[in-house]
């Protein structure tokens, strides 16, 4: 079966994110190359990975070559239109009017999967701004679509001693008129991920 | 997407119900009509009054758990098996307001009194007014969860301090199926809901109490948690955030040494805890803040001249309903 050309180049890009991550096993890694080979597409992808990694690193990007200045370019249009996100209408909400969650649909999920890669490059540019100096710098592949929350990012806090208050306040805390039906199932069976 | 059963309160639908045959879809009386207590307390009502077994699944901030439970209830007394399926393994049991965690990989035992589990129905009565006051409460029509047909109910809050809910309850009984903690554009922030459900089934109270009181081999720990007022430590909340009323106080170990109080406000739906610590310079090193599905934290040092105190907010309220905590509170002189 013949693979639809926009699924392979999409398959092309997703191989070459895989492989900046050095997440590629043999066989997988060999389809990489291929891609790599035949696909000019895949290559500017190659390079605009490594390019925006470089620029994770180092915060600058005085040391770019010539050739990348056309990616600066586009990324700073993009940026330009990427904001305020297109993926959420806001309308006006009547007081007491009420409509189903945004994100309850399955094809609203799909609808917000596509838009992600369109905030991706909006996310990228959240990250160069939040990112500080001395934090290690992650691979661009790995940036996962974040809701693009861009105004003025807080300090958002990684911390056991944090966690540790969370759950005392999910165990005592619990004097709601929902603990009884669900709050308690849900902090019986909810664990918060290891960090 | 499984869910949760309840005994109708209302006598003339129960009268109703008894004499339907068994199994009738008897349409349950104009939902549209009833308040948001009116809701609640038939939820409540079927937790009280019905067993099942069933799958739960929460998923919150990216993150997904899931466990079997099982419950079961004879009018005076409940009780809850909770099997946690992901993540480290551990059971809960719960009788009533005793709940016993069991950790079999560290063979630790952590036994609670949880007097919050013990407030109902007062607890409603007593937030009843706040909340019909803070959330109007409408329904959106019927879905099925969990194989059940259920009603819609969308809990709105009036104000930017708290948060939204969805809530699907069983059509006969009022168990709630699923629970969804929505933000002010509608996006859900957390979702709680049975993907299977047995309602009515043979579930072993006996059989309960005998796990739960099997500690054999356990190391037995209780939270060191110790009753205490505001007043008595020395604080206020000089201004006070709209519809949160303060419904109990503690002094418990703080997680890095030394003691920190824990001062807990609910709006009838949505609980904040306050953590205050003394402050420590070798410990208290970040302010920021930190959010995962519908739970928000906001820490920060105290403000004012030479506040020697550390501040933990915690909620599943907006991050704006934690700062007005944090402004409110005050030392007293």
């Amino acid at each position: 079966m013949k693979e639809d050309p926009k699924l392979q180049a999409l398959h092309a890009g997703e191989l070459v994110s895989a492989l900046v991550d050095g997440e590629l096993l043999a066989a997988q890694l060999a389809q990489a190359m291929d891609a790599l080979r035949e696909d000019p597409q895949a290559r500017a992808c190659w390079r605009d990975y490594h390019l925006v990694g470089e620029v994770l690193r180092h915060g600058s990007v005085a040391a770019l070559g010539a050739g990348d200045e056309a990616f600066v370019a586009r990324l700073r249009t993009r940026l330009g239109t990427a904001r305020p996100l297109p993926a959420v209408p806001q309308t006006t909400r009547l007081p007491g009017a009420t409509r189903s969650s945004a994100n309850d649909g399955v094809w609203r999920w799909k609808l917000v999967a596509g838009l992600c890669s369109l905030t991706a490059v909006a996310v990228l540019g959240w990250q160069l701004v939040v990112l500080r100096p001395d934090s290690p710098a992650p691979q661009l592949a790995t940036v996962a679509p974040v809701p693009a929350v861009a105004v003025d990012p807080p300090v958002m806090i990684r911390d056991p001693r944090l966690d540790q208050l969370i759950a005392a306040h999910q165990q005592q805390g619990g004097t709601s008129a929902l603990q009884m039906p669900a709050g308690f199932l849900r902090n019986a069976t909810f664990e918060r991920p290891a960090r | 997407m499984k869910v949760i059963a309840l005994l109708r309160l209302v006598l003339p639908l129960a009268l109703l119900l008894a004499l339907a045959p068994a199994g009738a879809d008897t349409p349950a009386a104009v939902p549209g009509e009833r308040s948001i207590s009116e809701w609640l307390q038939r939820m409540h009502e079927a937790s009280r009054r019905r067993a099942y077994i069933g799958t739960l699944v929460v998923s919150s901030g990216g993150a997904m758990s899931s466990a079997r439970v099982w419950h079961v209830c004879d009018g005076r007394q409940q009780m809850e098996r909770v099997e946690a399926l992901t993540g480290t393994p551990r059971s809960t049991f719960r009788r009533n307001d005793e709940v016993i965690t069991f950790s079999p990989q560290s063979r630790v035992a952590v036994v609670e009194k949880r007097e919050s589990l013990g407030l109902f129905p007062q607890l409603l009565k007593v937030v009843d007014a706040a909340i019909d006051q803070h959330y109007g409460a409408s329904t959106q029509g019927s879905e099925r969860v969990a194989g059940f047909e259920a009603d819609v109910v969308q809990l709105q809050p009036r104000d930017g301090l708290r948060f939204g809910y969805r809530i699907w309850s069983e059509k006969k009984t009022g168990l709630m199926l699923k629970l969804q903690t929505l933000d002010a554009q509608g996006r859900v922030l957390e979702q709680v809901a049975f993907s299977e459900l047995q309602l009515d089934a043979p579930v072993s109270m006996d059989k309960l109490k005998r796990m739960m009181s099997d500690t054999d081999g356990y190391k037995l720990e209780t939270p060191a948690l110790v009753k205490t007022t505001p007043q008595a430590e020395g604080w206020r909340l000089a201004q006070e955030v709209p519809g949160f009323r303060p419904m109990s106080c503690y002094r418990r170990p703080a997680p890095a040494g030394g003691e920190a109080l824990q001062w807990v406000f609910s709006d009838g739906l949505a609980t904040v805890s306050l953590f205050i610590e003394p402050y420590d310079p070798r410990r208290h090193v970040q302010e920021g803040q930190q959010a995962m599905g519908a739970t928000h934290a906001l820490v920060q040092r105290g403000r004012g001249a030479g506040a020697a105190w550390w501040l933990t907010l915690v909620g599943e309220v907006p991050a704006q309903t934690l700062q007005a905590f944090a402004q409110g509170l005050e030392r007293l002189p």
